[in-house]
């Protein structure tokens, strides 16, 4: 079982950079922030607001008392997709449908942590754009239905697939093992 | 006289029995349970889990560490999908999500699961038994005057600014006064209808102390908390959210 230890950051401060992971080995682990490299550091990764949230008041019992309102409701579904889709409306991503979003993930429940993960990123490589909309793209002509991240642009620069294939390589690996599926992708439409 | 709805607000209830850390549990006990309920629940799924926990690194205070731990666990799902058995490790829960079959139903799969573990795993007692409904309450408006629906809200006083943004409530009730505890949470939530106010009722039930329930009183503890839990419930809503969920004879 990976585990990480919890340390103050300096100044409590979530490093430059992003996300915040502490690096283990067996059992043990260091004050090492770096970034994602496998599955297993991905599973434990908090974002930089999560990293806030919790590390800005500085005390331990503040600590734990917020990782605990974070992750205590371990036996149920439900009430980890609820704080999903609060995250992602606390950064201005849009879900569509929401029911059948949220239907999907109780579904593939092994897709939420990854979820969150993907998102995080896209929204920080696209520093502002137009809109993010989380979507439950229904394939009509085969019984298949995935998540699909769309990045919508007033105005669509050349680079936005190079960007968006780069994402899709850092994830695709660590998707494979999931029963649920996501893209990344922009139908160069207008934000709706 | 219990209430019972039509379109009750009730997403997941979930009935988690936590085994004390020295228990005889190893890796073959899932697959050992899984026998024992294929038949009912004969779909099997994983799922990661993040938790918290505390270690002692030296004699004094300041050795304290908490580690953040992830856990897979294993579900046994029904064919519907709609309800399940979760295991992981010491752990074995029982979920039911929407639309929620009513307690004749689930106390049943309780006791299956239950019975299950019993079988497979050697226990005196157990460290923690839970009994959580999380409903899920949908107005329409984005305007929701609260005190026309709950009576469990938020109470702002007179001079604070009486708009807000988003919110949670919560408490930890003693509903006997002594030996069990009840935490009651109440927040915003994210609507599935553009133009409607959501709102999540969490109501959650557990003992007061940890290793406090012996393996034989279980399932006499959760009827008990069950019939709380309906009491505090509908000490939260008000009669225009009963008329929301209709309700039945």
């Amino acid at each position: 079982m990976p585990t990480a230890l919890i340390h103050n950051a300096p100044n409590n401060r979530c490093p430059a950079g992003g996300e915040y992971v502490w690096r283990m080995e067996e059992g043990v682990a260091f004050e090492d922030p770096r970034r994602i490299s496998d599955r297993e550091m991905r599973q434990i990764v908090l974002s930089e607001e999560e990293w806030e949230r919790i590390f800005h008041l500085g005390s331990t019992i503040n600590i734990v008392d917020n990782l605990l309102l974070h992750v205590e409701d371990g036996s149920s579904v439900i009430s980890e997709i609820e704080e999903i889709l609060k995250w992602l409306q606390s950064n201005s991503i849009v879900v569509l449908e929401t029911t059948e979003v949220c239907e999907y993930l109780i579904e593939y429940p092994d897709i939420i942590d990854f979820l969150l993960s993907v998102s995080d990123r896209v929204r920080k490589r696209f520093v502002s754009p137009d809109q993010l909309s989380l979507e439950l793209y229904n394939d009509p002509e085969i019984d298949d239905k995935y998540l699909t991240l769309y990045v919508r642009q007033e105005h669509y620069g050349d680079s936005i697939m190079d960007v968006i294939d780069s994402i899709s390589a850092e994830y695709e690996e660590e998707l494979s093992g999931t029963s649920g599926w996501m893209i990344v992708t922009t139908d160069f439409a207008p934000p709706r | 006289m219990k209430k019972r709805y039509k379109n009750p607000p009730i997403q997941e209830a979930v009935c988690e029995f936590r085994l004390k850390p020295d228990s005889k549990w190893d890796i073959t006990v899932p697959g050992l349970i899984y026998e024992k309920l294929r038949e009912e629940f004969p779909n099997k799924k994983k799922r990661i889990n993040r938790g918290i926990q505390k270690r002692q690194t030296s004699k004094d205070s300041k050795g304290e560490e908490y580690q953040i731990i992830t856990d897979e666990r294993i579900q046994f799902l029904a064919k519907d999908k709609k309800s399940f058995v979760q295991i992981g490790s010491g752990i074995l829960s029982i979920n039911c999500l929407d639309p929620y079959p009513g307690w004749n139903l689930f106390r049943p799969q309780i006791k299956h699961g239950f019975d299950a573990l019993t079988s497979v795993v050697e226990f005196k007692e157990l460290h923690r038994v839970g009994l959580r409904y999380i409903n899920r309450i949908e107005l329409a408006g984005t305007r929701v005057e609260l005190e026309n629906y709950f009576q469990f809200r938020p109470f702002l006083g007179q001079d604070v600014p009486q708009e807000m943004e988003r919110f949670i409530v919560g408490c930890e009730l003693l509903p006997d006064g002594k030996t069990d505890i009840c935490r009651v949470q109440l927040t915003d939530a994210r609507p599935r209808k553009s133009g409607n106010a959501g709102f999540l009722l969490d109501i959650d039930y557990s003992p007061r102390q940890l290793q406090n329930i012996s393996a034989d009183k279980a399932l006499e503890w959760v009827e008990q908390a069950h019939n709380q839990i309906e009491k505090i419930f509908e000490a939260c809503i008000c009669d225009s959210l009963r008329k929301i969920f209709e309700e039945v004879e």
